[in-house]
Formats: structure tokens, sequence, C-alpha cells
């Protein structure tokens, strides 16, 4: 009997399986689209931007380390919250002003900048625990 | 019948007046949601109102609008028309009414606008919710009456002792609290330096207050000069003087430089003649 039919045909079915193992399960990963990278646009990180925004009612927060201490200033529709965040001294006083707020409201084009520049100064319209805590400091100085 | 309609009558003219922004003194603030419809726009934001009641008059802060100035009927605000410059054309506001309870207000309002090009209308919505913590606004009542009356007359009687002893610390004290709720911010801070200028009876209280702020602040005692810089911006701020309430006070001698710190003090402490009557041991008035 002629075996070549036969022969080939086996030869076939091997070559075929073969070229299935050796072809890859996955296609090859194509190269990642290139990344690009757009610089972001400069966040406002001292007084002379966060006062121009919060006068024109703007949503912005930023914290600022100054000579009395780390603050953070919130400015929202208007009002802003100014947080003692950090100071240097003893526990207790820590204890007893870090962590403390107060509340600004205004009008737009009226924001006080005294309320970042000072400690004390521009406070009579505004509320909160750190104004309370500040008018007592005032009393040891 | 008559018995009955009697005693209805004497219930009425016995019961204490109900309380009313109307008589309202003061200022309050709030948390407005704004929701605006009309020539195309659908968006609500929220924004602070501040109003400054006096009596039946108040004064808003709108911050979309800008200020204006309302009358109070009982518990209802009114604020008549007007026209507004609105970008490049201008707007006319209805007449709104605005029902307050403590604690909330809302209305609707009309509004028409026109410029060059364009002309349409809409409505605005105000709902507000009261964000300050002052309380619910006080119609005296017959007892309250009687205190206010007596108010006058501790102010009468400070007048009285001032006439003889200008320097007296408590009939000072008492006339810089009164002009301060009156909002006459000059007297009263002349009538602070009127009061710390007492050799006497100021020292004393002085000292009560500063163990009072050591007690507040939580300290055993006042921290070494210049070892917290907190407390070295506080004293060299002070020490500078500034602006209050839109005045300006210069820069204290040393003489002066205690009856500086004890004014701002009472001027930014809530309260303040309370408290220091109650370390005084002195009946006060609530602020």
């Amino acid at each position: 009997m002629n075996k070549l039919p036969l022969i080939l045909t086996i030869l076939l079915f091997v070559s075929s399986c073969a070229q299935q193992e050796t072809t890859p399960s996955t296609q090859t990963p194509q190269a990642a689209p290139p990344i690009t990278v757009t610089p972001a646009e400069p966040s406002c990180t001292t007084m002379d931007c966060f006062i121009p925004a919060a006068n024109n009612c703007e949503d912005i927060d930023i914290t600022l380390t100054q000579e009395a201490g780390t603050f953070t200033y919130s400015s929202t529709h208007c009002m802003l919250t100014k947080t003692l965040t950090r100071i240097e001294g003893p526990p207790e006083l820590k204890e007893a002003l870090e962590g403390r707020s107060l509340t600004c409201a205004y009008n737009k084009g009226e924001f006080d900048s005294r309320w970042i520049k000072t400690l004390i100064y521009g406070l009579e319209q505004c509320e909160g625990e750190l104004k309370e805590k500040l008018a007592w400091m005032l009393m040891l100085t | 019948m008559d018995m009955r309609i009697g005693f209805i009558l004497l219930v009425l003219c016995a019961t204490p007046a109900l309380a009313s922004w109307e008589d309202h003194t003061g200022t309050t603030q709030w948390k407005v949601d704004i929701t605006e419809r009309g020539c195309g726009t659908d968006e609500t934001e929220s924004y602070l109102f501040v109003i400054n009641h006096k009596g039946p008059r108040a004064e808003i802060a709108d911050p979309v609008h800008g200020r204006t100035t309302g009358t109070f009927e009982g518990d209802i605000l009114k604020i008549p028309s007007r026209i507004l410059p609105d970008g490049v054309g201008s707007s006319r506001l209805s007449p709104i009414t605005v029902p307050f309870t403590c604690t909330i207000f809302t209305t609707e309002y009309r509004w028409d606008y026109k410029d060059q090009h364009v002309s349409c209308s809409g409505t605005t919505e105000w709902r507000g919710h009261r964000i300050d913590q002052g309380g619910c606004p006080q119609q005296p009542t017959t007892t309250q009456r009687v205190d206010i009356k007596e108010h006058l007359t501790r102010e009468d009687k400070a007048r009285a002792i001032l006439a003889k002893n200008p320097k007296d610390f408590w009939a000072n004290w008492d006339m810089a609290h009164a002009n301060k709720q009156r909002g006459d911010y000059k007297e009263y801070l002349t009538y602070l330096n009127k009061a710390t200028s007492n050799e006497y009876i100021y020292p004393e209280t002085r000292a009560k207050v500063q163990q009072e702020a050591l007690k507040q602040l939580g300290l055993p005692q006042p921290p070494p000069p210049g070892t917290v810089p907190f407390l070295r911006v506080v004293t060299d701020e002070a020490d500078a003087g500034g602006v209050i309430y839109n005045l300006n006070v210069p820069k204290p001698t040393p003489q002066h430089k205690q009856r500086w710190r004890t004014m701002l003090w009472a001027a930014l402490t809530p309260k303040s003649d309370k408290i220091l009557k109650d370390l005084a041991g002195l009946p006060g008035d609530e602020e």
C-alpha cells in the first residue's frame, strides 16, 4: 500500500500543530503610545496670589508658614477660614491653639489682607475659637 | 359670653409679644443657595449673605447684586424693586418678599434683562440657612423691658458717676459697652481708654483677666518673653498699634501698652463685659 498519502497527512498535521504551538497565544503587545506630560499649571503658594483670588471670591486654599506658625487659609464663596495648624511652643500652648480656626465673611472686593498678614488686626467681624484664643494671648504679652 | 371674651382678651394682653426680626439689632450670616432660571441659564450656586439688622431696617450684603436695604414687617423682609447693571445690559428685579424663620428664609423673584441685542426674563430663588451662632430675634418681653429700663438706668447711673469721677473704672466700662451695643465704636474705644486709665481698679482687674487667660490657654504660667514665636508676633503687632473698627489707634507709649492690650482683648472677646464682671464678682449684661 502506498503510505505516502498517510505520511504526507501526518506531516501536514504535525506541521499545523507546530505552527499553533509556536504561534504566541497573545499578540505581541504594541508599543504603548507616547505619554504626553502636560506641565501642571503653577498652583498658588504665596499670599500674593491668594489675596487677589480670595478678594474675587474664588475658591482657593493655601498653606503658609509664617513667623507665628503655619496656617491654612481657605476662601470659598467670600468666606475666609484661617486655621492654625502648627506653632512652636510648650505642649500646653500647642494643645490650646493648634487646629483652631476663625472665619471672616466679606463681600467681593472687600477682602481684608490683614487677615493674612497679621494675627490680631481685622478680626472685629470674624468669629471662631482662634480669634478668642488670640484675644486671651494678648493678656499674656 | 362676655366673661369668655374678657378672658380671651386678658390672655392676649398678658401673653408676651412674639419674637420678630422687625425688632432685631445685630448682624446675621446666611448660606444662601441661589437658583437662577431664564435667559438660557439654569444653575444653582451658594453664597454668603450678611444682613445688618437695625430694627425694621435691614442692610443686606448680597454678593451677587451688591448691597441693598429692605424693611422687616414682622418676620417678612420686603426689598423694593430695583434696576441693576448686569454685564453689558441691565436687569430689573421685581419687589422681593422674604419670609424668615429663626434659621431659614426662602423666596423667589422675577427679573427682566435687557441689552442692545437681547431681552429676556427669568426667576431667581433664594434658599437661605443661618450659619452664625446668634439666637432667634427677641422682642423685649415685659420682663426684658424692665431689664432694658434697668440697663438704661445703669447707663444713666454711669453718666452720673462719671460727672463726679471721670476715672471711675466700672462707670467707664459700662459706658464703653453701651456704646458698643449701639455700634458707636469710637465712643466704645474712648470709654475703654478711660476705664483703663483708672489707677486702682484697672490693675487689679487686669491681673484677674491675665489669670483667666492662663486658664483659657491651659498654661501654668506665661511663657518666658521671646521664647514662643507666636506670642512674639502678637506682642509686636500690639506694640505697633493699628486700626480697629476702622479707627486708627497709634502706636502706644510704653506706659499705655498694657492698656491697649486690654482694650484689644475687650474688643475681640465675645461677652468681654460679662467675663470681666464675673471675674470681679459683679452683675453684668449679656452682650
